[in-house]
């Protein structure tokens, strides 16, 4: 597993814990149709693999991860949604070293983007973690 | 006569005494050279002259002054706890014992109220540093 598939799978732990019924994958799953009956599904990946470094003592270094959860909610009202990313950012909260994968973690703001003729609601989280290694 | 130079290879000799047996990083000044494997330690070590004493009317004594820094890459960086409550108290305990002191063929004497120990934890790494000064063995 890469240093990052450990954060993954963290996360999206967390998420089908906060979110009833909750379909995960662990791949990028943008312009993919999901199945009718795979509702309300979220798909992990990395968005950014540590760009940022900064060296510490005895060769040290910091990195920042992103790692995106895209939420797809169907049938859902953009209330319902809201409550989604609110349990799931709380349920990340609860656990901001992902059991010690990570120094400390940061989950972003969500945009939600309705898509009229489907009435899929679709939402991006981003969780900035700090990685020191 | 115990030399510095006797001293200093005497300590680091004695590093399979300290949790995780560390060994010598190469530089014992700068921290820009060599990583620490996580669960592992290393150490520098730094001896040098600091003046003589003449307490004693029969012998003057080579006044050595010692820094010893022992880096630990903890394990789980969310459990530091079992490091600074376990293995650091036991190297700290030794380290600050006159035994281990008094053991040495090149020390003759510890002396006490030089004896000073502090500990700080950068990113994953727990740095303890122990300063200390010795008689040398005339």
């Amino acid at each position: 597993m890469s240093e990052w598939g450990g954060i993954l799978d963290a996360a999206l732990a967390h998420a089908v814990t906060a979110v009833p019924g909750l379909t995960a994958e662990r791949k990028l799953v943008a312009l993919e149709r999901i199945p009718a009956d795979r509702f309300p599904h979220v798909s992990g990946y990395i968005l950014d693999t540590g760009a940022a470094l900064v060296a510490g003592g005895y060769l040290q270094e910091t990195r920042e991860i992103a790692a995106q959860l895209l939420f797809r909610f169907k049938g859902e009202t953009q209330e319902a949604t809201y409550a989604h990313f609110d349990a799931v950012r709380t349920r990340l909260y609860t656990d901001r070293t992902l059991a010690g994968l990570v120094r400390r973690l940061f989950v972003s703001g969500a945009t939600p983007r309705e898509d009229p003729a489907s009435g899929v609601i679709s939402l991006a989280v981003v969780v900035l973690c700090e990685r020191v290694v | 006569m115990a030399s510095v130079a006797d001293l200093d290879t005497e300590l680091a000799g004695q590093a399979a005494l300290l949790a995780a047996a560390p060994t010598r990083l190469d530089s014992d000044y700068l921290d820009e050279y060599q990583a620490v494997p996580v669960g592992g330690a290393r150490f520098q070590l730094r001896c040098n002259a600091a003046g003589k004493d003449s307490s004693d009317a029969n012998v003057i004594y080579q006044v050595a002054a010692v820094v010893l820094v022992v880096v630990h890459a903890l394990a789980n960086p969310v459990n530091e706890r079992a490091y600074t409550k376990g293995n650091l108290q036991t190297d700290l305990a030794l380290l600050t014992s006159f035994a281990f002191w008094r053991q040495r063929t090149s020390v003759h004497e510890l002396l006490a109220e030089s004896l000073s120990f502090e500990w700080t934890r950068v990113g994953n790494l727990i740095v303890s540093t122990v300063e200390a000064r010795v008689k040398l063995a005339p």
